[in-house]
């Protein structure tokens, strides 16, 4: 059945809950209408939306009428994620083609890109975009002091001066790596194009 | 980025595991900071703490285990008193699976006692350890999760090693690389499936392996070879680049796929018992210079073109060098050919060729397997370490080219 053939692939692909639609048209038939919070409309394959936990648990849950909004998510990020379903779902795991694209996907993301596509994958519940993205920003911050990791993420310093002497203390074997930069001054770095090495 | 969710402010940290990244993120602010007992990893590079002294680089490594609660894997590159692992160790021993210590550079003499802290991590999957001194068993009672095993560059004595093995029942990958001071290993584990043992030093050297689900199995230095036939390989490869290899014994090996002999030189016993068992295999590799049963190098006796390759149904891929090619190119080594005969399976073909003596021969053989092969799709010859001052070389080289030329699509020369 050609039905089952599908539900097979979803399974290979990502980590979803294979469930063979109870609908006479076969879910690589089906097209999904997907609204981002500007109220701009996608129509995705049944197959790829079910890239994102949510959305597959909603669709199962009988939701297929109209579309489904996801006012979490803009037009622009969502593009982003239905490429990477399209180049990941129903594909294996070492599949060249889809890791050559996750490649190009991080490379010249700017911070603010990627932690838009963090908070997606996060409310979508699509764990292999939400490691992508992750790992990215990790290798991002990597060598970086405290400083300029604050800088990158935008992230304001909320220990009072008596924590944060306490928490310096806690780690003086790293002070070289550790202290702020140049006269003492904060830099930031608001969220700005940060190329990935 | 203030109001990203906790679990994913924790599962970017948990991408990281430089100890000194790790460090950096914990003074970035107080959630970040609270994040960090629960990540899974912590890797402290050779030079993370290059110009401090020691008792500070210690600090710091025990600062961040125990505040790391959740640790899973422990990677230590860097210096570090030994005397302080035990504790590292204990603290950590329920959540921690995987760890890699480099002994090599500790200020003491390494004393082998320093391996007992070991044991008491005792839900540990994986294990590496460089630089170790094996010289008594370590005191290890039983770790029974320990899945792998690697030890590299280790002092080690016969008894020793089979204390180690015995600790670790349920191994299932075991190597030992650049081990030196054996003089008979004997391993038996019953979930064993690849093994690799890469021995030093000239002394004559013995192993005695029973595996029943050994898959892949490399061995380097040793020359006494048994293996119970109760196995199922399907990669095997024996070298040993100094000395003599006199016995090998592994039984049938009908699940064979790819075998590799190399060495300096091989007993002929050794030789014909391997390639007779090895009838199925599909990549065959030889490597052997001389081969001789005393002390003496000999020279290989001919081989028979016809009967090795019928011998080798399955061959697919096959690589021989100098020596072992000149004798597939003696005198009698194509006088069982007709027009019966052919090489089914055989696609891709390297050959080395060490010296231009014989030239028609070589260029005989070579142009048989060209011809007899149904399947072949690629002939490399490599010459780029041949002894050309002898005066037949030129007729060789004269020869080999009109041969690629005329097989310009198959036969490659480098």
């Amino acid at each position: 059945m050609a039905s089952e053939a599908v539900a097979v692939k979803i399974q290979e692909g990502v980590a979803v809950d294979a469930v063979v639609p109870a609908a006479s048209e076969t879910s690589a038939q089906r097209k999904i209408l997907l609204k981002s919070v500007e109220g701009e409309e996608f129509l995705v394959d049944e197959l790829f939306a079910r890239g994102s936990k949510m959305i597959s648990n909603m669709i199962d849950d009988g939701f297929t009428e109209g579309a489904i909004p996801l006012p979490n998510v803009t037009a622009p990020v969502l593009s982003k994620v239905v490429e990477y379903w399209k180049h990941h779902v129903g594909k294996s795991e070492t599949d060249k083609d889809a890791r050559e694209f996750d490649r190009a996907f991080v490379k010249d993301a700017s911070s603010s890109v990627l932690f838009d596509i963090i908070m997606a994958a996060n409310y979508l519940d699509c764990k292999p975009l939400l490691d992508l993205a992750c790992q990215a920003v990790a290798d991002a911050i990597r060598d970086m002091n405290v400083e300029q990791v604050r800088g990158f993420f935008g992230i304001t310093n909320d220990f009072t001066p008596e924590e944060e002497a306490a928490v310096l203390e806690e780690n003086r074997e790293w002070s070289n790596a550790l202290t702020v930069t140049g006269n003492g001054q904060k830099e930031s770095n608001e969220g700005g194009n940060i190329v990935l090495p | 980025m203030n109001s990203v969710p906790e679990g994913v402010v924790q599962h970017i940290l948990s991408q990281m595991n430089n100890a000194r990244d790790i460090a950096s993120c914990a003074c970035v602010s107080k959630r970040w900071k609270d994040s960090i007992p629960f990540l899974p990893s912590l890797y402290f590079p050779r030079g993370v703490f290059d110009g401090l002294p020691r008792v500070d680089a210690d600090a710091a490594i025990s600062h961040m285990v125990s505040s790391a609660l959740r640790l899973e894997e422990l990677i230590i590159y860097c210096p570090f008193s030994a005397s302080l692992l035990a504790s590292w160790l204990s603290l950590r021993s329920h959540s921690l699976r995987r760890l890699e210590l480099r002994m090599d550079c500790t200020a003491e003499k390494p004393a082998p006692c320093r391996l007992d802290a070991i044991g008491s991590a005792k839900n540990l999957e994986d294990l590496k350890l460089w630089g170790v001194s094996l010289t008594k068993s370590p005191n290890w009672g039983v770790l029974q999760r320990l899945r792998v095993l690697e030890i590299v560059g280790a002092a080690v004595r016969d008894t020793a090693i089979k204390d180690v093995v015995q600790a670790c029942p349920k191994l299932v990958e075991l190597a030992l690389l650049g081990c030196d001071g054996c003089s008979s290993v004997s391993i038996e584990l019953d979930c064993l499936e690849k093994c690799r043992l890469d021995f030093l030093g000239s002394a004559n050297c013995s192993v005695h392996l029973s595996s029943p689900k050994l898959m892949i199995l490399e061995l380097q230095g040793f020359s006494w070879i048994h293996v119970n036939e109760r196995h199922s390989l399907r990669r095997l490869s024996i070298a040993k680049t100094s000395g003599s290899v006199y016995k090998v014994d592994v039984g049938k090996l009908p699940d064979l796929e790819y075998l590799s002999i190399r060495g300096v030189q091989w007993s002929w016993n050794a030789i014909s018992s391997v390639l007779q068992s090895g009838s199925e295999v599909k990549h065959l590799l030889m490597k052997i210079e001389f081969t001789g049963d005393l002390d003496t190098l000999q020279p290989f006796p001919q081989i028979d073109l016809v009967d090795f390759f019928n011998n080798h149904q399955k061959l697919c891929k096959f690589e021989i060098h100098g020596a072992m090619f000149a004798a597939l190119c003696q005198k009698n080594s194509l006088k069982n050919l007709d027009s019966r005969f052919s090489i089914p399976c055989l696609e891709e073909v390297l050959v080395m060729v060490r010296s231009p003596l014989n030239p028609m021969q070589k260029l005989n053989t070579l142009e048989s397997l060209v011809k007899y092969s149904v399947n072949l799709q690629k002939l490399v010859i490599r010459i780029s370490k041949m002894r050309n001052c002898h005066e037949t070389a030129d007729e060789f080289f004269k020869q080999i080219c009109k041969f690629k030329h005329m097989n310009h699509n198959i036969v490659h020369i480098e």
